[in-house]
């Protein structure tokens, strides 16, 4: 081919003839010379390829002798539905076909041909083809292979193969942590357990944002003369709301996701379990530390709550008695 | 690509070549597709959740804001697909003041993790910082999926919350096997053990849960959808929604371990939210609680969340003012594309106009 093309543009039809006397006639001499070993199961192979290799003889013959009829797409799809329709009516009277399958195929490919035959003219671009045998049998396979996965045989087949994916998971997953602890390196587990702890360092953030909204709303919103000169007291000696605020963007900076990249980064170069645990030990003092403050804020807000008592008088001079407590 | 009977030429199978390479990269790779693009500010984080609120700079017409809370298993931009095919791009362009609670994806530490915490810590409080930052005194929650039963377990068990209205998009309430389909007998007691999948995983990865999704229609999902692609490549039809949308379907995120039992155990074996034994941290799912306005919507073709799933809300809650509409649609169909263009947006949108004054 290539001495008689190399200067002329690629003919597809002489390519396709080509191909196809190629690898039918290869299939043929493979199949004939050893028929006894393929009588069974191969039975139905071998007849289609024998199949293919007579309606290639005919295809090439219908191109010899007249290319442009065997180019007309519905004599193409004729001999295309007359041959493979053979080979399906053949494996549906061999047996084997427990779900029906074969058959409900061929029962589509006979509805397909009358309906794509009694259409319109066909065209001869292939996946246009193959879209209006898709969008023809479609719904009728969706059909077929829906009943097939809700069979009861099906169904018993899908917990014995989920049971041994989990268990076959589970092993891998096991064997890898007992690995990574032999070489003293953290696994994923050990990252989840610190990033857990980074979790519940941010709810006792969030925790106290909560209950500094609550005092931001309740001053606002009910706070008389008198308990506001009280609170004013009680939060100069406690801790500040500018206090706070820098405390927790304090706490929200040890949780960045970059700290947490180059926490990665460093156990990625190396961590071994001793660092991790010291790094775990951190995280739960500074977790302890906030539990600390969130108690002592919990225990000002219901204070809050109660009915206010004091004097304004009296408690400008509680606040004016103890001008050391600013800044505690 | 040729129609007649005209032998191609080389230039038609360059072209050919390119489309192939195109669809076959999109088989290997997975579609791209920049999703999410609307304009927004991450106004509160939590773990790995951020409440966004979209563009916040546009002009509010609406006193009432609209929460968006979408199912465990998707990824945010399912409300915020693409420009031109987004529900939140529409609704901020009608003058909605529009938040959305991105769920982020769940890691190893978050296994534990149950709709207790998702609908009594993050809900409740993403509606603090919306109606903080909105400046209103009532809210409406629009539940997608999963996230729709969640917003309504969230209206059962907070009946004095400020909640004006409430959306539910093809929202599952009732789990009887019946009106399931093949997920009742794929997710039988007799054929599925979630707790033997948690153990070996920790949290359900994301593709062993798209897997469960897309075999309920296999034919459709496995071949459909590319038989679908290679219609759009070769006869050089638009890919942008496609992608997108094919994005959507084969991006799940992990659905935290502790959740996906509860989940499959309490929700689709056991049908515990229809009869009220639903508890979360003790307190009892009732959904007949629910008094606010709503607005319930179905797909009449969606197999995921089938209609009797939804339409049985109608039954259980207790509001005066409410209603079910049923659309000529699928699961993703409802949400985005042309048909959602004309029904499902303009009518929601109606709707809201009444109910956001």
């Amino acid at each position: 081919m290539a001495d008689d093309t190399s200067s002329t543009p690629v003919d597809p039809l002489e390519l396709w003839k080509r191909w196809n006397e190629t690898t039918s006639k290869a299939w043929l001499n493979a199949m004939q010379t050893n028929v006894q070993a393929t009588k069974n199961p191969y039975d139905l192979y071998h007849s289609w390829v024998q199949k293919a290799g007579e309606n290639g003889d005919k295809g090439q013959d219908e191109m010899k002798y007249n290319p442009s009829r065997m180019m007309d797409p519905t004599t193409a799809w004729r001999v295309w539905f007359d041959s493979t329709m053979d080979i399906w009516r053949r494996a549906s009277q061999a047996g084997g076909d427990p779900l029906g399958m074969t058959s409900q195929w061929l029962r589509i490919m006979e509805e397909s041909q009358a309906k794509l035959l009694a259409g319109s003219p066909l065209t001869i671009d292939p996946f246009t083809l193959f879209k209006e045998w898709y969008d023809a049998t479609s719904e009728q396979w969706s059909k077929i292979v829906e009943e097939a996965i809700s069979s009861k045989e099906f169904l018993a087949s899908t917990r014995p193969f989920m049971e041994s994916f989990s268990l076959i998971t589970n092993v891998f997953r096991q064997a890898n942590v007992e690995y990574f602890k032999q070489l003293q390196l953290p696994t994923t587990l050990d990252i989840a357990s610190v990033a857990e702890l980074v979790v519940h360092l941010e709810e006792k953030v969030e925790a106290l944002e909560d209950v500094l909204e609550t005092i931001e709303e309740s001053t606002t919103t009910f706070a008389t003369l008198d308990a506001l000169a009280d609170l004013k007291t009680r939060v100069e000696q406690g801790a500040t709301a500018e206090q706070l605020a820098s405390l927790e963007k304090h706490v929200e900076h040890a949780a960045t996701s970059r700290q947490l990249t180059a926490l990665e980064k460093r156990l990625e170069q190396g961590a071994t379990t001793e660092q991790f645990i010291s790094l775990d030990k951190r995280v739960s003092q500074v977790e302890n530390k906030l539990d600390t403050v969130l108690n002592l804020l919990e225990k000002l807000n219901k204070k809050m709550a109660e009915p206010a008592s004091v004097t304004p008088a009296r408690a400008v001079k509680k606040a004016a008695d103890k001008p050391e407590a600013k800044g505690a | 690509m040729a129609t007649t009977n005209v032998v191609p030429s080389i230039t038609d199978f360059e072209d050919l070549a390119r489309k192939y390479s195109m669809g076959m990269r999109i088989i290997l790779e997975g579609a791209q597709s920049e999703t999410g693009r609307t304009p927004k500010e991450v106004i509160w984080t939590k773990n790995k959740a951020k409440l966004y609120h979209y563009q916040p700079s546009q002009e509010k017409r609406y006193r009432v804001p609209i929460l968006l809370i979408y199912a465990l298993i998707n990824r945010a931009y399912v409300l915020d697909l693409m420009p031109g095919n987004s529900l939140v791009e529409h609704l901020t362009n009608e003058g909605f003041d529009v938040y959305l609670l991105d769920w982020g994806t769940p890691g190893e530490e978050d296994k534990h993790l149950t709709f207790d915490n998702y609908v009594l810590d993050y809900i409740p409080r993403a509606i603090k910082k919306v109606l903080k930052r909105s400046q209103a005194d009532e809210i409406t929650l629009l539940g997608f999926c999963m996230g729709g039963t969640m917003t309504a377990m969230y209206a059962s068990l907070f009946p004095d919350a400020p909640l004006k209205n409430l959306i539910l998009l093809t929202a599952p309430t009732d789990f009887t096997p019946e009106t399931l389909g093949y997920y009742g007998i794929m997710t039988g007691k007799e054929h599925f053990n979630p707790d033997r999948l948690v153990e070996a995983f920790g949290n359900i990865p994301g593709e062993l849960v798209d897997t469960g999704n897309r075999i309920v229609k296999p034919v459709t999902n496995y071949v459909g959808t590319y038989v679908t692609m290679w219609d759009r490549i070769l006869h050089d039809k638009p890919m942008d929604t496609w992608l997108a949308m094919n994005k959507w379907v084969n991006d799940g995120v992990p659905f935290a371990g502790d959740t996906f039992k509860q989940w499959i155990r309490e929700f689709y074996q056991e049908n515990k939210l229809v009869k009220g034994e639903i508890y979360l941290r003790g307190r009892r799912v009732d959904l007949s609680n629910i008094t606010c306005s709503v607005l319930n919507i179905a797909g009449s073709k969606d197999h995921i969340c089938t209609l009797p799933q939804s339409e049985a809300t109608m039954r259980l809650i207790s509001s005066q003012d409410k209603e079910f509409l049923v659309l000529d649609a699928g699961h993703v169909g409802l949400l985005t594309g042309g048909a959602a263009k004309k029904n499902l947006w303009p009518r929601m949108q109606h709707w809201l106009e009444r109910h956001s004054q």
